[in-house]
């Protein structure tokens, strides 16, 4: 007799990247384990760096992109005097100085005016696109293109500790920001050039490596049962936003792409998530105060 | 809090093998926000290089030894707090009883103990000092640790909006009925656990049947009033939408502080096991009634508020 069909998972599962892992192979691994065709994650981590890389399952892949904008915190370990092709480990050396005389004090200093808002120019080998192409792949073929530059925040960056000539620090920042590119930066600011020798990320959106599971973890785990124990609910990344508490009727309006009238009095904001009368999540949508409708804009699937 | 690989708590640092370490230190209560970003700061430095990683805390509480009539509570009791530590991926966890003796141990006395079991590198928070009146600062452990050989790492504070994330910035919003703050800087509900006792069955009576726990004892507790919580209980199932009361129940005057729960569209008997409320919102302060039926006019209203804050936090995974 066929077994019947296992429910399906919903939810993010905080995987604890392993160094030598692409962002790719991790969702790879996680769709396999837990037998969900829709898995994905926000924002890539390098092959060579670990720590916190959310994965949305199921229902969660609808909003995994409120996550991929979340703000993140990395501690990096940045090596001054040795430039490199790709701005880490990966690619060959271009160019060595002697970073001997440089202090604490000078690094220090040259952080000042990385903080806040800045144009940072992505690394020459990068995922993103130029032109239809991936940057990593006109760099490989020597086609030198130069990414313009990307307006990103960073909110908190803080010399933790100094070994010349590597100095660990501690970095929060917004959404798009290259931390290969701030190493580079920092190295061109000080003269002596420099690379990203270690990354690990602590922290995106809510989520941090305190919170995260390993690969191996997760592979241990009984699914479904300890799904509840390893994931948090899709609803996470828009916690913030308004909800919106819909009765039987109203739920079932929703659920076929229909707008919701607001309630008399309320205040309709740009965006909402909604709720079913049994408190099941039934996805996101935006406001539209002229006409005084909640209208969905991202329908889920009951799990 | 989520199910993961578990460190290993020791009592005292005579169990730990000589290793070299990147080790954290601190009170930990409640282990919010910014407790957990140091924690993950020091276990990701140890894994930069290829150190175990150790935190260590003290029991009780110091201020609850030093300066017991001033301090408002605790934000977690001490089980969480190991459980919480243990799931941070550090490796291992020491808890040092804190005792009178203990506070008068001088900076390099007790860190000369702490390097003695392999410690390389030393993370805490930049406003942590150790020893009586705060002698063993940033500042001092830096020049301890030039002379014992550990470096010390002064991780900054982590602010939400202007406001900086500490555990008296948290007991302070708990003891003001903030809940809703409590939880930002948290980073998860406030939570009061304990088991269900007898009370007045006066809720019963009209309609509102409450499940009463006696507040576990050094915990903070909210303001008086009533609050959007979610309870959950020992059968398995997801948090229940609820509505707690906190307070000294005028009507029935026996003096001591009551938290009384009721659980919305649940109707079992849950004497005696033990329950855990999240505290969500405050919906409105303590009050008087002229007669049952004001009081129970003002339950439904209350009902309605606290069914509208938690409509949106009862989705199951």
């Amino acid at each position: 007799m066929a077994q019947p069909a296992p429910p399906s998972l919903h939810g993010f599962v905080v995987i604890d990247k392993p160094a030598a892992w692409t962002s790719h192979d991790v969702v790879a691994r996680v769709r396999r384990l837990t037998g969900e065709r829709r898995v994905g994650h926000a924002g890539t981590l390098d092959p060579a760096a670990t720590g916190v890389l959310p994965v949305a399952v199921g229902s969660a892949t609808r909003v995994v992109e409120f996550l991929a904008g979340a703000g993140k915190t990395y501690l990096a370990e940045i090596t001054f005097g040795v430039t490199t092709e790709t701005d880490d480990l990966e690619g060959g050396v271009v160019q060595v100085r002697d970073a001997a005389a440089l202090t604490d004090a000078a690094v220090e200093a040259v952080l000042a005016p990385f903080r806040g808002e800045i144009a940072q120019r992505p690394p020459a080998f990068a995922a993103i696109k130029v032109g239809g192409r991936r940057l990593y792949e006109l760099a490989r073929r020597g086609e030198a293109v130069a990414a313009p530059p990307r307006q990103v925040t960073i909110h908190e960056l803080a010399l933790l500790r100094w070994e010349p000539p590597v100095a660990t620090l501690l970095v929060d920042c917004s959404k798009g920001t290259y931390i290969r590119s701030l190493a580079r930066d920092l190295g061109a600011a000080l003269g002596v050039g420099a690379h990203l020798s270690n990354l690990v990320r602590l922290r995106t959106g809510p989520f941090t490596l305190c919170d995260a599971v390993t690969l191996d973890e997760l592979a241990a785990s009984e699914l479904p049962r300890d799904w509840p124990a390893i994931a948090y609910h899709p609803d996470v990344v828009v916690a913030d936003w308004p909800a919106l508490l819909l009765d039987a009727r109203a739920a079932l309006d929703w659920r076929n792409g229909r707008a919701i009238p607001a309630a008399p009095g309320a205040r309709v904001e740009d965006r909402c998530r909604a709720y079913g009368p049994n408190g099941e999540w039934l996805g996101i949508g935006r406001g539209e105060p002229g006409e005084a409708v909640w209208r969905p804009t991202k329908v889920v699937d009951a799990a | 809090m989520k199910e993961q690989g578990q460190g290993t708590v020791v009592d005292g640092l005579d169990e730990l093998a000589v290793e070299p370490r990147v080790v954290t230190i601190g009170t930990f209560d409640g282990v919010h926000r910014g407790h957990r970003r140091l924690l993950a700061s020091a276990v990701a430095r140890a894994r930069q290089l290829g150190l175990r990683s150790l935190a260590v805390t003290l029991e009780p509480i110091p201020a609850m030894v030093l300066r017991p009539e001033h301090f408002p509570g605790r934000i977690a009791p001490v089980d969480d707090k190991l459980a919480r530590l243990a799931a941070s991926d550090v490796d291992e966890i020491a808890v040092l009883a804190f005792t009178p003796e203990f506070s008068r141990q001088s900076p390099e006395e007790f860190m000369q103990r702490l390097a003695a079991t392999g410690l390389r590198e030393l993370w805490i928070g930049e406003g942590f000092a150790l020893g009586r009146h705060r002698a063993g600062d940033v500042n001092r452990l830096r020049e301890i640790g030039a002379d014992l050989g550990f470096a010390v790492v002064a991780v900054p504070r982590l602010t939400d909006g202007d406001e900086v994330i500490s555990s008296s910035a948290i007991r302070a919003a708990i003891q003001a009925g903030d809940v809703a703050a409590a939880r930002r800087l948290l980073g998860r509900p406030f939570r009061l656990s304990g088991e269900v006792i007898h009370g007045a069955h006066l809720g019963r009576k009209i309609g509102y049947p409450t499940a009463n726990v006696v507040p576990p004892p050094g915990l903070v507790v909210p303001a008086d009033g009533i609050y959007a919580t979610l309870a959950t209980l020992p059968d398995g199932a997801g948090p229940r939408p609820a509505m707690t009361y906190v307070g000294t129940r005028p009507a029935v005057n026996t003096g001591a502080r009551q938290i009384e729960t009721h659980i919305f569209d649940f109707d079992g008997d849950l004497y005696g096991q033990t329950i855990a409320v999240d505290f969500l919102e405050r919906l409105r302060g303590d009050a008087t009634f002229d007669g049952v039926d004001a009081l129970i006019a003002q339950m439904r209203r209350d009902e309605a508020a606290a069914r509208a804050v938690l409509g949106r936090e009862t989705g199951a995974a």
